[in-house]
């Protein structure tokens, strides 16, 4: 069954054009994989599946609801089926980290302030984070602002979890923590997961289908194993991760 | 207590605090806040404009009064060290000058000015793209808010003019 699909979707700011007649399918309870080179128009994508931009053209189904069809209100209540893991982490940096967590049962709750610190402490345990609850995001690594962004993104139980570039920025250790933890939550949770990236190993980790997205197109989708029998050259640039072939440098 | 209090109060707000709600939301522009704010379905306006614009509201007019007290107080400073001015006799005539509509008139501009500060302060804010953006923001918002005020003190006072006859 399908959680997310998109047909024909495209959209464009002024005469740039970011995406193009895009198609995808994202089965219930997948971890699926958007991947492309940076500026493939991967965050607008994204933007669109949660409703933060309308496209142009396309319809854009989640959970079976054509939500391009919806107006303002109604967009709000499929963006609460969300839980977004932001490129920068986006952690409130004027909110101590289980404000920050909290953030969702502060907002669209009537929970206890007791009740929600402990469903903050109980959840950022979940993700290997223990005692910080009182601290401010700047007082945190690059990767603890990660998993307590993950952290914010599932204490709510959404149906759907987007991480958008969830590695970049952080290190090598920090990085195997993280897709740890997101290749844990989601064999706790079994939540459906699109993860954004342009770090071919992490996706391929991680992941179990995959859709390759360059110039805004999708020039890819299937599974993980058919990804190396593809005779896409661009493709396969990618995989090698070769300066020389059809993608060149400047294009995206 | 018509002019200068409010306009040089308001000048001083909109350089410090105004600055500050254009760098403090442009900051979270860029470093997407304000998306993850949209994507917790919080609309930003309403979360981060309209806390900011209901406290200049309220301190504004608060601040005015302090900066005319203040004005008032160095009056007799300059005026007792200079020429010996008694404290009483100062006061008294400075009171016996003052009327209901001096301090009415500085009090509706202080609400304008706020509300100028606030908005414009925010609408430049919600603009930068990019961390280069934020500076210029900042200072589009201060040079922005500067001349609104001083337009809007202009407006105001003719219009006072003809109202408090």
């Amino acid at each position: 069954m399908e959680m997310i699909k998109l047909e024909n979707v495209s959209k464009g700011f002024g005469v740039k054009k970011v995406l193009h007649d895009v198609n995808l399918s994202i089965n219930k309870g997948e971890t699926f994989l958007i991947i492309g080179r940076s500026g493939a128009g991967k965050t607008v994508l994204l933007k669109n599946i949660i409703g933060l931009l309308r496209p142009d053209a396309g319809r854009i189904f989640v959970d079976g609801a054509d939500t391009t069809a919806f107006d303002k209100k109604e967009l709000e209540k499929v963006r609460l089926q969300f839980g977004l893991v932001f490129q920068s982490s986006a952690l409130f940096d004027f909110l101590t980290i289980e404000e920050n967590v909290g953030f969702f049962l502060y907002q669209h709750t009537t929970l206890k302030r007791s009740e929600i610190r402990k469903r903050v402490k109980d959840t950022l345990a979940l993700v290997g984070l223990e005692g910080i609850e009182d601290s401010y995001p700047y007082q945190l690594s690059g990767g603890m602002k990660k998993r307590v962004a993950i952290a914010r993104a599932v204490i709510y139980n959404p149906k759907i979890i987007i991480y958008d570039e969830p590695t970049t920025g952080i290190d090598p250790i920090a990085v195997d923590k993280v897709v740890s933890l997101i290749e844990d939550l989601h064999k706790r949770l079994a939540i459906t997961s699109l993860v954004v990236t342009h770090d071919l190993e992490v996706g391929l980790k991680i992941s179990e289908r995959i859709a390759f997205l360059l110039g805004g197109r999708i020039i890819f989708q299937g599974k993980k194993s058919d990804l190396h029998a593809t005779a896409d050259p661009r493709v396969l640039q990618f995989l090698n991760g070769s300066s020389s072939g059809p993608i060149k440098e400047m294009e995206v | 207590m018509r002019e200068l209090g409010p306009v040089l109060g308001s000048l001083i707000v909109a350089a410090r605090s105004g600055a500050s709600i254009t760098a403090g939301i442009g900051s979270m522009k860029i470093s997407e806040q304000v998306d993850a704010l949209e994507a917790f379905a919080v609309a930003p306006v309403d979360y981060l404009v309209v806390p900011k614009f209901i406290a200049l509201l309220i301190t504004m007019p608060i601040l005015i009064i302090y900066a005319d007290f203040l004005g008032i107080l160095g009056g007799y400073v300059v005026g007792s060290a200079k020429f010996g001015i008694p404290f009483k006799f100062y006061f008294k005539l400075t009171f016996d000058a003052l009327k209901m509509k001096d301090l009415l008139s500085g009090m509706i501009k202080s609400v304008c000015f706020g509300s100028i500060i606030a908005l414009v302060a925010s609408y430049e804010g919600f603009r930068p793209f990019s961390s280069t953006d934020v500076s210029e923001s900042v200072t589009h918002a201060v040079v922005r808010s500067f001349i609104l005020i001083i337009v809007c003190d202009c407006i105001l006072t003719a219009l006072f003019y003809f109202i408090f006859v």
